[in-house]
């Protein structure tokens, strides 16, 4: 799956995108969070806080309990700001 | 019906916008144009989106005013990269038969643009440093309460 990143969660990752073959028990949005946290920095630094994260399964906004199953890409990235 | 959407780089002109909309059913025309200002002591602000996100919810956006509102037409301009003092960051407007259809829906708009498309405002400071700007409770207090 790709997990992309956008705005400060990208710039703390360090990078744009990664690409991971997650184990058959990552289900949900939250469990890749947990997973990724797990593995340290710098994704248990741009993912502290939870609350503070959207996210967003092949384009379009999600809710963190939502399943990744099928799913192509997800996206993390901080509250927007635009406007 | 004027539906008009650019996501864009490089500088744009609010009057030119405003000209875009030309129809003798038109009543009314508000539009709100967003600027860089010099808050911070910010020299310059970058903005990031997402090429495929930011565009659908922009057109998802339109739709739903158009309809909300009974709008003949609506536009949303956005810049991203580098914006300099002064700049339009954003330029929303909207038609209709009546003002007070118009003049809500400028407000719903930016209320929405705030919260729910896909830009992330970044201020750059003179010496080259820079702050990702924070989502503001006020903002999303405003975006729920429609």
């Amino acid at each position: 799956m790709k997990i992309s990143y956008f705005a400060k969660t990208r710039e703390i990752i360090g990078r744009d995108y990664d690409i991971i073959h997650f184990p058959t028990d990552i289900r949900s949005i939250n469990d890749v969070v947990k997973y990724l946290s797990a593995k340290g920095e710098p994704y248990s630094i741009a993912f502290a806080n939870q609350d503070a994260l959207r996210f967003a399964l092949d384009n379009e906004m999600a809710k963190s309990d939502v399943s990744i199953e099928n799913i192509q890409e997800l996206a993390i990235f901080p509250p927007v700001t635009g406007g | 019906m004027i539906r008009y959407i650019s996501l864009q780089n490089c500088p744009f002109d609010p009057g030119e916008e405003l000209c875009k909309f030309r129809s003798e059913s038109i009543g009314a025309i508000a539009s709100f144009t967003g600027l860089v200002r010099s808050e911070n002591e910010i020299v310059a602000l970058s903005i990031e989106h997402h090429p495929v996100m930011t565009q659908k919810t922009l057109e998802q956006l339109c739709d739903m005013v158009i309809t909300r509102y009974h709008l003949l037409g609506v536009s949303i301009t956005h810049r991203y990269e580098l914006l300099k003092l002064g700049e339009p960051i954003v330029f929303v407007a909207a038609a209709s038969v009546h003002r007070k259809a118009a003049m809500e829906a400028i407000v719903y708009m930016m209320d929405r643009l705030k919260t729910d498309i896909p830009l992330w405002k970044k201020e750059i400071f003179a010496d080259g440093t820079s702050r990702w700007i924070e989502q503001k409770q006020s903002d999303v207090d405003r975006s729920f309460s429609w």
